[in-house]
């Protein structure tokens, strides 16, 4: 497997409405809403954190976002070059990310997300220790060490997407006959999956599960959802693309925060799916990706 | 209000894409004029289609122009050429993807090339039924199409004829998003669902019926919500997409009823087909 350097910089915050004029979002109950929470660096939001219940937030990044960029490109943050679109898809929740100028030089975090929304779906979330995140500005350079495209399980029909071997192996999987056992804080039904549907392969952007209206977060038992947390999807086939597919089983990560607009939600990005549902769920109340890479509060 | 339009181009990009099983497509249909593909017929059947927009499409290249168009135009929008062999034909807009699709009888489309220009005579946007107006709303639809729906009012109740109904979690690309702007999509990659969604008998113009789903400020999810809508562009083979649908009513409650009718089309409430 290929392991490479990719170059980023921090992605100063952005808003969720790309509308420069209004810079509101409407709600699904027909309400204005803000819609802060894309990009930036963030002191008191973190991977492992409740994804639900921040005041007027939209897709909110935990931790640092970072976003890729070429030297000398005129285009916007959001028009991405061809680099800014392998320093997303080369990159893999676990791998090992360092701070290359600025105040933070030297400073070590770990990738634990992939952004989904519109543009953020071009930004990686990063986890760095609290301390280093006051001198770390918007705009700085990252170094993000790739590893983990490519990932094989032999003997298993199915697809690995956007996991360090590192990662992969904390997982604590298991192999019976040709079923990838893996643990998950939920299982997701199909009806709840919403915004994301149809957009793009496993390596880029989230398929939000809906958190509205109130009715459905309860129903579906997702109040106490995390950033972090590794969930099932059933009927659910992340790989070309993202759709429906009968006996399906998808897992992912939550990488993105809770939404007030309707169909949309916290995003999940897949770490391993199945056409003809050759994974089995397990529960487990630690599944969670800041505990398996062992991030300190 | 009058909203002009121009007759576009099919475009195409530089590479195959890959569809839900990850075999490299062409994936022909959106944009320019169709001459065997027109509401009322099939959505699924002709080689390498992806998208399929019926009878002719049309779109503003300027900006603030083509949001003008895609706020104000509405379904059953009568259109009139300005320009062209074909010019003072009429037609009917008869869906919105990015781009509108557009009907006119097939003397005046041979004549039309991209490029011609067009007066869409936009009406609908703001509509309301009296006494439903706080539980259903109407979106893109012309007032003089809606009263051809032949909707019933029965109990309080509105009665809509629709030729197929589909559960919410057939529903793919354009969820979450705005109703005004776009559709979504009735989703046809999943081939263990084709017999029981029936999804090869859609046809362009068909009225469908989407439940638990809500179409008001956004889409999505809602237990017990109904939504009522027109089948617009064609089949796709990439994951999470098919069939788009226009959304036009939608109530928050049951207070949108339906009964099947196979025959519940545009092309057939518009005049256009039997």
């Amino acid at each position: 497997m290929m392991k490479q350097v990719l170059v980023g910089k921090v992605s100063p915050p952005t808003l969720a409405s790309g509308d420069p004029r209004g810079g509101y979002v409407t709600t699904w109950d027909g309400k204005a809403k803000l819609g802060l929470g894309p990009g930036g660096v963030k002191y008191n939001v973190k991977v492992g954190d409740p994804c639900l219940g921040w005041p007027h937030t939209e897709y909110l990044e935990p931790g640092v976002a970072l976003i890729g960029f070429e030297e000398g490109s005129t285009s916007g943050p959001y028009t991405a070059s061809g680099t800014g679109i392998a320093f997303v898809k080369l990159s893999c929740l676990g791998n090992k990310v360092t701070m290359i100028n600025g105040d933070a030089k030297g400073a070590k975090g770990v990738v634990t997300g992939k952004g989904g929304m519109g543009g953020t779906s071009m930004h990686l979330q990063v986890w760095f220790p609290y301390d280093t995140l006051d001198k770390i500005c918007t705009g700085d350079k990252v170094k993000v060490v790739s590893e983990g495209v490519g990932l094989e399980i032999s003997g298993w029909e199915g697809r690995i997407f956007n996991l360090a071997p590192s990662l992969f192996e904390a997982l604590n999987s298991t192999l019976t006959k040709d079923i990838l056992g893996l643990p998950v804080t939920k299982i997701i039904p199909i009806k709840a999956m919403g915004y994301g549907v149809g957009q793009g392969s496993g390596e880029t952007g989230t398929w939000c599960i809906q958190s509205n209206p109130p009715s459905l977060v309860d129903e579906i038992g997702i109040s106490d959802l995390c950033f972090g947390d590794i969930v099932a999807l059933t009927d659910a086939l992340i790989d070309y693309g993202k759709g429906y597919y009968k006996g399906a089983v998808t897992i992912g990560v939550i990488t993105t925060g809770g939404s007030d607009q309707a169909g949309q939600g916290p995003g999940v990005m897949a770490i391993a799916t199945s056409l003809k549902g050759k994974i089995k769920p397990r529960l487990d109340k630690n599944a969670n990706i800041a505990k398996l890479l062992k991030l300190e509060a | 209000m009058a909203v002009m339009a121009e007759v576009n181009h099919p475009s195409a990009g530089r590479s195959y894409n890959p569809d839900w099983e990850g075999t490299p497509r062409l994936g022909i249909g959106m944009g320019g004029v169709k001459y065997n593909a027109s509401v009322g017929d099939l959505t699924c059947g002709l080689a390498d289609e992806e998208h399929t927009e019926c009878g002719l499409s049309i779109q503003n290249k300027d900006p603030g122009e083509a949001a003008a168009l895609g706020v104000a135009g509405c379904l059953g929008n009568e259109v009139i050429l300005m320009s062209g062999d074909a010019k003072g034909s009429k037609g009917y807009i008869t869906g919105k993807h990015g781009h509108f699709m557009v009907w006119f009888p097939a003397d005046a489309q041979e004549q039309v090339v991209p490029g011609d220009r067009l007066k869409v005579k936009t009406w609908g946007t703001g509509l309301e039924i009296a006494g439903y107006e706080n539980k259903v709303k109407v979106n893109k639809i012309d007032p003089d199409l809606l009263e051809k729906l032949a909707i019933e009012e029965r109990n309080g109740k509105l009665i809509v004829p629709v030729a197929h109904e589909y559960p919410c979690w057939i529903m793919g690309s354009g969820y979450g998003m705005w109703p005004v702007t776009i559709d979504y999509d009735i989703q046809t990659t999943c081939p263990l669902v084709y017999e029981e969604l029936d999804l090869k008998n859609i046809r362009f113009g068909d009225i469908v019926c989407l439940q638990d789903q809500l179409n008001w400020y956004g889409r999505g999810y809602s237990k017990g919500s109904v939504t009522i809508g027109v089948v617009i562009h064609g089949w796709s083979y990439q994951a999470g997409h098919g069939p788009g649908v226009t959304t036009i009513l939608s109530s928050i409650d049951d207070t949108i009823q339906i009964k099947i009718d196979p025959s519940a089309n545009i092309a057939h409430y518009l005049g256009i087909k039997s």
